[in-house]
């Protein structure tokens, strides 16, 4: 292209230059284009809605016709009663998926790739990839069959010892165990892809000077393949820990019942249940946009926090 | 080279139809919520012949499209109909919250061309969403066209409370427009209210194997009894599973059945106890009602599942015999084909009837107008009202009654002394498979488009027309006559109070009812009850019986009073 140019007596400049090189990569910027406009229509459209937090919406004035109502919303939600326990109740569940769900890939990709058989190896990462494509919906269903007080396998076997049925996902004091084993059952498999696929990246010439040194499957673990794996680890925590007010809306709207509804109101449920239960669409969107702000705020400092002490980092 | 441009032609390959199906499934909003088509779809059949018109309509009741055939567009009712007005629906139904449902579709500007919804009140629930859509013009007006259609405005006032009239349908708020048209109403006589026949269900053979008789358990303390005895009878349900004291039908409806050793004859908010009138949220019923609830549960006579209940899994626990006692309408429908044909020996009975607090049967209330009914509604949007009018005035009419109810003449029912039959053998085919009924486009229309009518009251069946489920149900009428209260409910005195619209906008995020349904989980009686206080506290604080005082001074003066 550039010999065109200069042959047609074009000078290239900087633009030219750059619209020269994104014309070499055009079929690589095709397969963006989806992606690019999925993100415009279903992100960056949508996103002038958030003005609604600020607003008294009316349906018949629409989002920006509607008259301006300032802070009012955000100052309600913080001197809400139910402020305290929605904010601990998301707090909690998302540190527990954190601590529990956040190893869990990281340990079954690195039992799988001890695995030497590979017929083996695809057959188990096939089964534990598998959940990832069941939806909550047939999750939840399934947990509430097994542990159901009136038909379930669980509470039936009970019965056959002469113990009473249980209702399980009624109990308090089992909600946030039930949360995070089907989390993890379900996400364990899925997550742990970016693992395996950081782990085929690592020299092997590392483990075979490893080796001859004498290593190990212990050390060679601790000291070649998490340090390598270490960039990859940082990544992700910096997600999660940026998405630690997404307790996961779907499982924990399924799962919640008026018993145990004390410890399963988060955010996310709480905005539903405000915005399209209520019909308050200005207050619930105030309270998703506190959680958005809150987690920018955390991404920020996170990646700040890992910049400094591991050089990894997102930007 | 060639390289290049096979990866250019394959990326093309995938990315274009990649980016078409993303703008498409941005571009499409749902085939059924979009709005009546007449331009698109109207043809002219002859100058005779009414225009053709697809409309969308919602029936916003969890669960309520069971009543809907299953080719909603060439049944027999749908195609006549289309005949003589030209108008085909596309039925929509919902398994999930009304109230969601509704502030979904006025959110997203989707509401379909007409909509039936719960409209119980206008300052809570479904009926609160709805008047706020129709201020800020999500609903069509439908005072222009009324005097064109006489079937329809009749259905604004007949069989409709004279006080729901004035200051729900009327709301001063609503400058004299006129939104909502009541259907399921009486026809503006006594007999034509319809009896709905709450109560507490018990599995006969259950009863039979105690040897209790059904009408002796008519308190809270022989009921628990009964539950009591049947959790100890190890009894099974159709699959041989232990079958469940006592529960409820979707999303624990009715568990108030099992409550009403502490209700009244009620037609307002308002109670008065002991010569003191309160709120109802601040009655002093409500600990012995949660303390019983938590009492039934503890002891594992009630099902924790209830209130999780989906439409589907009540529907499964009915089926197969699994609640020993239930708690809501007779639910004959759904048994008649299912539990009843394969174990009719264990046929519900009803319970007692309950005594209330006075010793009275606890039945269902009724002012001689329905004050609460569901109602029809048009999206602004609507592209052809006329049609949707049309069509409601049609299946208002006698001739279009006829056909809801009865079919075609000669060909489903006939005519005898001008009283509508089913043909033997037509009657047959529905009373072995109710379903063949529902399929024929009989069952959807009487159920939710049509008002100020009763049937039983215009067409009253003879004893040997009657299926044996009719008979059993007008067995429940008989056993649970209707109270009657001709007064004014107390409700629309409290709007009166000057600190009204600030009672209501500080209770409007308050829910009473999840608060005690939480409470009846809660770990111990006394957080339970600190739950209920701290509920209770909130309805004190926001005013409630500052109200209560305001209407009680109110109501003394005066005679047509009612709580």
């Amino acid at each position: 292209m550039i010999v065109k140019e200069a042959r047609a007596g074009v000078i290239p400049t900087r633009t030219n230059k750059t619209w020269t090189k994104v014309w070499g990569f055009r079929h690589i910027y095709l397969f963006m284009l989806p992606a690019i406009v999925w993100y415009l229509v279903f992100c960056y459209y949508p996103m002038y809605g958030i003005l609604i937090a600020f607003k008294d919406f009316k349906y018949n004035m629409g989002i920006l016709g509607s008259p301006w109502a300032g802070f009012r919303y955000f100052e309600q939600f913080l001197n809400d009663s139910s402020f305290y326990s929605v904010l601990y109740n998301t707090l909690s569940i998302s540190a527990l998926k954190l601590l529990f769900g956040f190893p869990a890939p990281l340990i079954l990709a690195l039992m799988l790739n001890a695995v030497f058989r590979n017929k083996i190896k695809r057959i188990f990462q096939t089964i534990s990839y598998l959940p990832h494509f069941v939806s909550w919906v047939v999750v939840v269903t399934l947990m509430q069959k097994i542990l159901s007080p009136n038909v379930g396998l669980v509470n039936d076997i009970r019965e056959k010892m002469g113990l009473d049925p249980i209702f399980f996902m009624g109990m308090t004091s089992l909600f946030y165990p039930l949360v995070i084993i089907s989390d993890i059952w379900k996400g364990v498999g899925w997550g742990s892809i970016i693992y395996l696929a950081a782990l085929t990246n690592i020299d092997p010439h590392l483990y075979e000077a490893a080796e001859m040194d004498g290593a190990g499957r212990w050390s060679t673990l601790f000291k070649i393949t998490l340090p390598c794996l270490t960039p990859t680890i940082g990544i992700l925590l910096i997600f999660s820990l940026s998405g630690i007010l997404n307790a996961g809306f779907d499982q924990i709207w399924l799962m919640q019942t008026p018993a145990t509804i004390s410890v399963a109101e988060i955010l996310d449920t709480y905005v539903l249940k405000t915005g399209i239960q209520q019909g308050q669409f200005a207050y619930s969107t105030a309270i998703g946009l506190f959680k958005s702000a809150i987690s920018l705020v955390l991404i920020v400092i996170v990646n700040k926090i890992s910049k400094k002490v591991s050089d990894v980092s997102l930007w | 080279m060639r390289n290049t441009k096979l990866k250019s032609s394959l990326s093309m390959m995938i990315a274009v139809p990649m980016l078409v199906l993303t703008v498409a499934a941005c571009s499409g909003n749902g085939g059924s919520n979009s709005s009546g088509t007449p331009s698109g779809s109207s043809e002219q059949k002859g100058s005779e012949a009414p225009k053709a018109v697809t409309l969308t309509y919602l029936s916003a009741w969890n669960g309520g499209g069971g009543a809907f055939p299953q080719d909603q567009e060439n049944n027999l009712v749908a195609r006549q109909i289309r005949e003589k007005v030209g108008v085909t629906l596309k039925l929509e139904s919902i398994t999930t919250s009304e109230v969601e449902k509704l502030n979904t579709i006025f959110a997203s500007d989707t509401v379909p061309d007409i909509v039936n919804a719960p409209f119980w009140s206008t300052i809570s629930g479904e009926g609160q969403v709805i008047k706020k859509a129709a201020m800020e013009g999500q609903l069509l007006d439908l005072t222009p066209y009324l005097d064109k259609y006489p079937n329809v405005k009749r259905l604004l006032t007949t069989g409709v409370s004279k006080d729901f009239y004035e200051f729900e349908m009327n709301s001063p708020e609503f400058e004299g427009k006129q939104y909502f048209i009541p259907v399921e109403t009486p026809d503006g006589t006594l007999e034509s209210i319809h009896n709905w026949n709450y109560g507490l269900y018990a599995r006969g053979d259950i009863l039979k194997a105690l040897n209790v008789k059904a009408e002796d358990i008519d308190t809270q303390d022989k009921l628990y009894d009964l539950l009591t005895q049947i959790k100890n009878g190890n009894f099974k349900d159709i699959g041989g599973k232990s079958v469940i004291p006592a529960g409820t039908m979707h999303n624990g409806w009715d568990y108030g059945r099992y409550l009403m050793g502490w209700s009244d004859y009620n037609i307002s908010d308002f109670r008065l106890e002991g010569g003191k009138v309160t709120h109802w949220t601040l009655g002093e019923d409500q600990e012995p009602r949660l303390l019983f609830m938590r009492k039934l549960i503890s002891n594992g006579l009630f099902d924790p599942e209830a209130f999780s209940n989906t439409d589907t899994t009540a529907n499964e626990k009915l089926a197969t015999g699994k609640m020993a006692v239930y708690g809501a309408q007779p639910m004959m429908d759904q048994l008649s084909k299912t539990l009843y044909k394969t174990n009719p020996e264990m046929q519900y009975e009803l319970l007692g009837p309950m005594k209330n607090k006075n010793g009275e049967i606890a039945t269902q209330v009724a002012t001689p107008g329905r004050g609460g009914f569901p109602v029809i509604f048009l999206s602004a949007k609507i592209k052809d009202p006329e049609a949707a009018l049309r069509y409601l005035d049609y299946v208002n009419s006698e001739e279009g009654r006829l056909l809801a109810y009865w079919g075609v003449e000669g060909q489903t029912y006939m005519l005898d002394n001008g009283q509508p039959r089913w043909l033997p053998e037509v009657k047959q085919k529905y009373d072995n498979n109710p379903d063949e009924k529902r399929d024929e486009g009989l069952n959807f229309l009487p159920g939710r488009f049509i008002g100020a009518f009763s049937s039983d009251v215009t067409w009253p069946q003879p004893e040997d027309q009657k299926t044996e489920w009719r008979k059993l149900e007008e067995s429940f009428w008989k056993k649970m006559p209707i109270k009657v209260i001709d007064k004014i409910s107390a409700n629309y005195v409290a709007r009166e109070w000057p600190q009204y619209d600030k009672y209501r906008d500080a209770t409007n995020s308050l829910n009473f009812d999840t608060e005690f349904r939480k409470a009846i989980f809660a770990k111990s009686d006394e957080e339970a009850l600190k739950m209920l206080r701290d509920i209770q506290d909130k309805y004190r604080a926001a005013g409630a019986q500052e109200m209560a005082d305001f209407v009680a001074e109110k109501a003394a003066a005066r005679d047509d009073i009612g709580f």
